[in-house]
């Protein structure tokens, strides 16, 4: 019999998580390379129906692990039934989006087993029967080809749109394996967890049509606030930062773009002295244009841009505010 | 109350990386290092607690050859009590659980309480390190800490979620917490303090000596190989605009306006 690649699927609100999807659609395409049965884990209190519908998505069997104590996340519970599972399942593979949730609790379930994550992966390849994972270290300045050549359980964590789901099954006849965790309460070390908005002010640039953002390149504050500022003022954009700038105290954090701020979709996304690192870059790859001003030409930015140009911001954002400005008059 | 801070010594990040002939690592000469970034959050996180406290010792620990000595000379120029640093060929290039466990028993021999570490090194970038820690320790942990207190033996913790949400709860102590850029300001370091610094313990423990096996370290222990490097393949996508600023910007809106007709 065949043995399992298995993806831990995340939901959030009653619906999966488009990343575990997108982690179901490889382990199924692995799955074939390699001959594994994919399948997959679905935590929670009361998830049934999700559980069938990543059955019919795709996974062979699908265990569903019910307990009170996972009602909300935390990584004692979580992490104590995936334990179990493990063992009892014994995986080839392990998949997961590379999500918050997976960096704050598959290294703990990892580590049990000896075995590091391969994380972050924005490709594989097999060759000579193996999974190749392309990783983006140097903050994607290369791109590492990565294997593990460890015993099973192996674990990796996928990028966010790195994968694509598009091609995932409406009817497969997958199962539903249901379970009981029967945690104990012991296993919960958080306590008092409560979610909240990061600040009570909110600035939506989800809706902006132009988006002007920048990044650590303009050096200090007022430079940042003087060039980004007016820019954004004349063509009446809604102004972002990647995160150095929200870091060092430039702009509040509601202006944030990326994973861990805002995800947006303009018409036009100007990325002006940002690096590309892939913590932006997956917060703005619904933009339609993007263009890139840095004075590194081998920034990762310009993978993801329309148009670009290589120069130093201080030099040329004056001359797009002036040709803006007079294109307001016009 | 004794905190751990884990750092590592990374390229600086405008290095011009230069891959090495094996292609699967930089040249090391070429570039500059520095303390990796969300690891100088985790020094100033440190200190701030010892200071809070107004008790306790603050110890700083690389993995690293000779030259990241100047990292650990810097986390003590900040405030650091004393060093450690394992520079032992033997605990060199390993992945991240190889790095785990020499962390782990870094921590176990000093019985650290807290122990710090960045959330992600600006190299390998893995960002699984503090968390394979915490496994193997077998200790509560979180991972991208942004704001941190502590009451008796009990942690307040303030972790990043995606979409500008946070998370706060309670740990009790012993913890491993993986901490973000930004939490808080990092203090400047003195001249008093460099020269402080300099008379500051550092010691370089040998495996052995960590209850440690050689098998388990490094690039020996580790299991992740990395096959090769190479530099991203460009998408062809991107048109460049060339000339003096006053040109390239005139053209980019003539493209924006007649190409993309987004104006």
């Amino acid at each position: 019999m065949a043995k399992d690649i298995l993806v831990i699927i995340e939901h959030e609100d009653g619906k999966i998580r488009r990343g575990s999807l997108e982690a179901l659609a490889l382990a199924r395409k692995l799955g074939r390379d390699l001959d594994l049965r994919p399948v997959a884990a679905i935590l929670g209190c009361g998830v049934q129906a999700l559980a069938e519908d990543v059955a019919r998505s795709g996974a062979d069997e699908v265990f569903q692990i019910e307990d009170e104590l996972l009602r909300g996340f935390t990584p004692g519970a979580f992490g104590t039934a995936l334990h179990t599972l493990l063992e009892k399942v014994q995986p080839e593979w392990v998949l997961m989006s590379h999500s918050y949730q997976a960096q704050d609790l598959l290294p703990l379930i990892s580590a049990r087993f000896g075995a590091p994550v391969i994380s972050d992966a924005a490709g594989v390849e097999i060759e000579d029967g193996e999974p190749v994972f392309l990783r983006q270290p140097y903050d994607a300045k290369l791109v590492a080809r990565t294997v593990d050549r460890g015993p099973a359980p192996r674990f990796a964590t996928l990028q966010a749109g790195a994968f694509p789901s598009d091609d995932l099954p409406k009817n497969h006849e997958g199962r539903v394996a249901a379970q009981d965790a029967n945690l104990d309460e012991s296993v919960i070390k958080r306590r008092e967890v409560k979610i909240r908005a990061a600040t009570g002010k909110t600035v939506d640039l989800s809706s902006s049509d132009i988006v002007v953002a920048g990044g650590r390149g303009f050096g200090d504050k007022e430079k940042f606030e003087a060039l980004v500022g007016e820019f954004a003022k004349v063509l009446g954009a809604g102004m972002g930062a990647s995160r150095p700038v929200i870091d060092n105290d430039w702009l509040p954090h509601e202006h944030q773009i990326g994973s861990s701020g805002q995800t947006v979709s303009p018409r036009l996304y100007f990325a002006l002295a940002i690096s590309g690192a892939i913590q932006h870059v997956v917060g703005i790859r619904g933009a339609q244009v993007i263009v890139a001003v840095n004075k590194d030409k081998d920034a990762p930015i310009f993978n993801e841009a329309t148009y670009g140009i290589v120069g130093d911001v201080h030099e040329i954002l004056p001359e797009l505010t002036k040709i803006a400005q007079e294109m307001k008059e016009n | 109350m004794k905190i751990l801070v884990c750092i590592k010594q990374v390229p600086d990040k405008d290095a011009k990386l230069v891959l090495d002939a094996s292609g699967s690592g930089i040249v090391e000469t070429q570039v500059s290092w520095e303390v990796n970034e969300p690891d100088r959050f985790a020094l100033e996180t440190g200190l701030r607690l010892r200071e809070a406290r107004g008790d306790g010792e603050v110890i700083a620990c690389t993995i690293g050859p000779e030259r990241a000595r100047k990292a650990l000379q810097s986390a003590l120029a900040m405030g650091c009590d004393r060093a450690i640093h394992l520079v032992d060929p033997d605990f060199q290039n390993g992945d991240p659980m190889a790095n785990a466990r020499a962390l782990a028993a870094v921590a176990g021999k000093e019985e650290a309480e807290l122990v710090l570490c960045g959330s992600r090194s600006d190299d390998a970038g893995y960002g699984q390190t503090p968390m394979l820690l915490a496994g193997l320790l077998e200790r509560p942990a979180a991972f991208l800490t942004i704001g941190v207190s502590l009451e008796g033996e009990t942690l307040e913790v303030v972790r990043e979620l995606e979409a500008t949400r946070q998370e706060t709860f309670n740990l009790e102590l012993p913890a491993v917490l993986s901490i973000q850029s930004g939490i808080s300001d990092v203090r400047y370091t003195s001249l008093k303090g460099i020269m402080a610094a300099k008379k500051k313990p550092v010691v370089q423990p040998s495996p052995a000596e960590l209850g440690l096996s050689v098998e388990n370290l490094g690039s020996k222990g580790s299991r992740l190989t990395v096959l090769g490097m190479a530099p991203p393949t460009k998408s062809s996508q991107c048109e460049f605009i060339e000339g003096d600023p006053a040109t390239a910007a005139k053209d980019l809106f003539e493209k924006l306006r007649r190409d993309a007709k987004v104006f």
